[in-house]
């Protein structure tokens, strides 16, 4: 494709869908670029992009079943493979699943919500424990007791792994009766008030730092509006939904542009036209051959936010 | 394989080292002249080699104070490939942002460098392999490493010169942080922080050596860095093939002292040097470039005042 023009079809069927179908790797898996190792989150995001038009595809169900061979014993996935070890894209692989509505999956998923609820984050360490009596929250202007979920276990919450792990857990109707999940799930909302930034907007973890705000991203804003979805008539909600607005026609990167759209769309924005702008990175840089940007485009133009509304179980 | 085959000795079995200190006004000028002047000064042997890049890109900085400037990116890969390099690759894994290509975007790359296909690579989302750790400073033992990284036969940290909030300076060696991989440790890579950012960054560096350091120190940042600071007008490329003296002449630079900055203290036992004595100077000398940068309450000791109070 050498102009930003596209056929009737859009930007997401003539350039994001052989983008996908042609770099999946022999495995079922996708890597994060064409030709590189198959690993869980380019995998579950490719299968959200190509999910809505046809779940039982024959690509699909290689690439589930590549997602279900990579699952540990406990319901964890690891990030990559090789790396074995527990990670945040356990809920994520999850939503994944989810959105192929393949019955055969549902242990797999359900294991994965059971693991999801007992990871815990590093804070309960002693060293953390000690932190918190000395409280840093005049350095960082957060509130420590606050659990969310990590990258990975042991360490601390951040924002993305907590709002993907709450997305995930919503979307599954066993833990509207579970007292652990719903504690779980409202510590995380807590989590992610807490670490706003006082203008609106989110950035990787920290509200504050010495003071100065810190650098909201539309990314990770995004990630935390889909997740507190159900709470958009709050001020903060708001306060945050309006920073994403009044930043949108400077954000820049596919991958934010499109998650951007997806968060506006899920509460209750009309959906901003992304097409000819991602068109147009595409033609410049090929969004640096990125199967996550590729697919959260084709996600953001095709799906709307779909799979990831919060009321996805009671539809 | 970019593994270090630098032998680990106590400073007094290891000879001097040197470190270059150019004066650049600005971006505008001829930086590539200045790059590639002084990299013949080191006689690197760069002919035939893979050489990868390693920038700090933290955020969309356009201002060009959180970010090694494009400008000086540039400069570096034109004169490896002008020195033989058979292939240069600039990489980097940002740790406070995912979307890699907003930073690229905002800061201009590609306006700077032309197409990036086939010469960046995001090291966060690389391919990996395990790699064991050459020390034990932390308790981290092994680390999934980027083959970009591992594969290239060049390592060349580029970092900005900055304070830390956290490890009061970052410089060539706290920029190995950026190799670590998100697609494997998240964002920002937490478990360094959890493993002590001062023992990771001594474990990283030592398993990585890199083979030079081009700190950009033109605009460069101070006080609550690495991303919330100020921009500081330093006026200074600083050049070295030995990456802990490079950052100890940096530090110094910054009217810091380096021997107070605990991971470089403990790099110097190890892995290069950080007493004056021991580093020669080529190009400006210290005293004619040193500034007074400010630093958070909890690194006033760093400042090299209070030496003579």
């Amino acid at each position: 494709m050498n102009s930003a023009a596209h056929s009737a079809g859009g930007f997401a069927a003539d350039v994001c869908r052989p983008f996908l179908l042609q770099s999946q790797n022999a495995d079922g898996g996708w890597g994060y670029h064409p030709g590189a190792t198959s690993a869980a989150e380019p995998t579950a995001w490719a299968v959200l992009a190509l999910a809505k038009r046809d779940p039982q595809s024959p690509e699909l169900a290689r690439a589930a079943a590549w997602i279900l061979g990579c699952q540990n014993q406990d319901g964890s996935w690891p990030a990559r493979p090789e790396t074995a070890e527990a990670s945040w894209i356990t809920p994520f692989a999850g939503l994944a699943l989810l959105a192929r509505k393949a019955p055969a999956a549902e242990a797999a998923i359900q294991s994965a919500a059971k693991w999801t609820c007992q990871s815990h984050t590093g804070q309960r360490h002693w060293k953390m424990l000690v932190a918190r009596l000395v409280s840093r929250r005049r350095v960082v202007g957060q509130d420590l007791s606050l659990e969310g979920w990590s990258w990975t276990p042991g360490t601390a919450s951040w924002i993305e792994p907590t709002a993907v792990a709450l997305i995930f857990l919503r979307q599954l109707p066993a833990m509207k009766n579970s007292p652990d999940a719903i504690a779980r799930l409202q510590m995380g909302e807590s989590f992610l008030y807490d670490r706003m930034c006082p203008s609106g907007g989110w950035s990787m973890g920290n509200p504050k730092i010495y003071g100065i705000e810190g650098i909201a991203q539309a990314g990770v804003t995004a990630w935390a509006l889909l997740a507190l979805q159900k709470n958009r008539q709050r001020e903060e909600n708001r306060r945050s939904i309006e920073w994403l607005e009044t930043n949108f026609d400077s954000i820049r990167g596919a991958s934010s542009l499109a998650l951007a759209r997806i968060a506006l769309e899920a509460n209750g924005r009309s959906p901003v036209s992304i097409e000819s702008k991602l068109a147009t990175q595409f033609v410049a840089g090929r969004f640096l051959d990125s199967v996550l940007a590729v697919s959260q485009a084709a996600f953001a133009l095709e799906c709307g936010p779909d799979v990831l509304r919060w009321t996805a179980a009671e539809r | 394989m970019a593994i270090s085959q630098h032998p680990l000795m106590p400073p007094s079995n290891r000879p001097i080292s040197r470190v270059a200190i150019r004066r650049v006004e600005d971006y505008s000028g001829d930086l590539c002249g200045i790059v590639e002047e002084t990299l013949r000064e080191f006689h690197l042997c760069v002919a035939g080699k893979s050489v990868l890049l390693k920038p700090n890109l933290v955020l969309g900085d356009p201002q060009g104070v959180m970010n090694t400037h494009p400008a000086v990116i540039r400069a570096a890969r034109d004169t490896f490939l002008r020195l033989g390099a058979s292939r240069v690759w600039i990489g980097e894994g940002p740790a406070h942002e995912r979307d890699t290509e907003a930073i690229l975007d905002e800061i201009r790359l590609r306006d700077w460098l032309g197409p990036l296909e086939g010469s960046f690579v995001d090291l966060n989302l690389d391919d990996v392999r395990k790699v064991a750790l050459r020390t034990r400073a932390s308790k981290l033992r092994s680390l999934f490493l980027p083959a970009a990284v591992l594969d290239a036969d060049l390592v060349v940290s580029m970092p900005k010169m900055k304070t830390h909030h956290l490890a009061g300076v970052t410089l060539s060696l706290k920029n190995l942080f950026g190799i670590v991989p998100g697609s494997c440790y998240g964002w920002p890579k937490n478990v360094l922080h959890w493993a002590g950012i001062e023992n990771s960054i001594l474990d990283l560096a030592t398993t990585i050596r890199p083979d030079f350091a081009i700190v950009d120190g033109v605009v460069a940042m101070e006080g609550n860095g690495p991303i919330q600071g100020s921009p500081k007008h330093s006026g200074v490329l600083i050049f070295g093939d030995d990456p802990v003296a490079v950052d100890a002449t940096a530090t110094r630079v910054m009217g810091l002292v380096p021997e107070r900055v605990s991971y470089l203290r403990k790099a110097g036992y190890v892995l290069g040097h950080v007493q004056l004595a021991k580093i020669e100077q080529i190009g400006e000398s210290i005293s004619a470039v040193r500034s007074s940068f400010m630093v958070l309450e909890q690194f006033r000791e760093l400042i090299e005042q209070q030496d003579n109070q």
